[in-house]
């Protein structure tokens, strides 16, 4: 089980609903990832086509937790502005704290980020904060009291897959919340090696939604997270340099 | 009345004599059936007091929903 704050989840696998092609797809690729958590924008309504369908009210809500995003935020002030609007849909308590801080990259501002958690938990939300993949700011946010650090693998939507697999490591390592991997991944290997580094979760849109056939990869990407899971539990073997037989060396014919 | 309404002017006509509620706004822009989170002035109204909420002139009115993002 999946344990954030209060909630817990069979899943590890948590869906963005960003960029999908249709609702239709959508939908189907949400059911299939058999995903738990789903994540979510704050924007503003549009006044003017006021019966534009929203993918929200094809959800049946009793199945997924709501994780809405600070995203469009570029301080800690705008990101608890967005948490707090999000939290009044009285749909949900958690919030992905995501404070991006530069343009080019989209890669998160750890000031603000730390500032707008630490305000956040005051204000009793559970937080998730989208940080990089540093070491000690993933450590300074666990003090702080965050439910969760979410790292990057790669800057958000590039499917680079992990960049950095040592200080993620070294993340999952130190941290007793859980770890999530957010952002970047591409392919179902990314994915499941995230998980056999350890990770608690993955957070994943893009490589979802982009794929020629969504539909397919979100059931591509909940196995391999499923995959990479049992690897990490079942204990990999570690990485040699020379060959070890696997067939006896006793009993050989030309002996 | 005339409020900004996520960024644009907007003209409510109203009977001078009655009050303008939030909701009223909400349901004169056809989104009685939706979702709405609304703040106004920076201060966020919680849904179930959109009714008593009433509005004054030149209040400025954001009105927000959960669209797809990651």
């Amino acid at each position: 089980m999946l344990k954030i704050g209060p909630h817990a989840f069979h899943s590890r696998l948590l869906l963005g609903t960003g960029k999908f092609p249709n609702f239709e797809i959508q939908k189907e690729a949400v059911a299939v990832s058999e995903a738990e958590i789903l994540t979510f924008a704050v924007r503003r309504m549009n006044i003017y086509e006021p019966q534009q369908p929203n993918f929200l009210e094809m959800l049946d809500l009793e199945h997924y937790t709501l994780l809405p995003n600070t995203a469009g935020a570029a301080t800690a002030e705008e990101a608890v502005r967005i948490a707090r609007l999000a939290k009044a849909s009285g749909l949900c308590d958690m919030i992905k704290v995501e404070i991006i801080g530069d343009a080019r990259t989209l890669l998160p501002d750890p000031l603000e980020t730390v500032k707008a958690c630490e305000m956040l938990l005051e204000e009793g939300f559970i937080v998730l904060p989208y940080t990089s993949d540093d070491v000690v700011l993933a450590r300074r946010l666990e003090q702080i009291g965050v439910h969760a650090i979410m790292p990057g693998a790669a800057p958000i939507g590039s499917g680079q897959g992990i960049i950095n697999p040592l200080n993620l490591s070294f993340i999952i390592e130190q941290a007793n919340i859980p770890v999530i991997v957010d952002a970047g991944i591409g392919s179902p290997s990314h994915a499941s090696y995230a998980m056999e580094l350890g990770a608690d979760g993955v957070l994943l849109n893009t490589a979802v939604s982009g794929a020629r056939q969504p539909v397919q990869m979100a059931q591509a990407m909940k196995l391999a997270i499923e995959a990479g899971r049992l690897a990490y539990t079942a204990g990999m073997i570690g990485a040699k340099r020379y060959a070890t037989a696997s067939s006896p060396s006793e009993g050989l014919l030309n002996s | 009345m005339n409020l900004i309404v996520n960024g644009r002017p907007l003209s409510l006509s109203t009977e001078s004599s009655e009050r303008t509620s939030l909701q009223d706004l909400i349901d004169h822009l056809g989104l009685t059936d939706k979702l709405v989170i609304a703040e106004v002035d920076k201060q966020i109204v919680d849904r179930g007091l959109h009714s008593q909420y009433i509005l004054q002139e030149d209040m400025k009115i954001e009105l927000v929903h959960f669209v797809g993002g990651g």
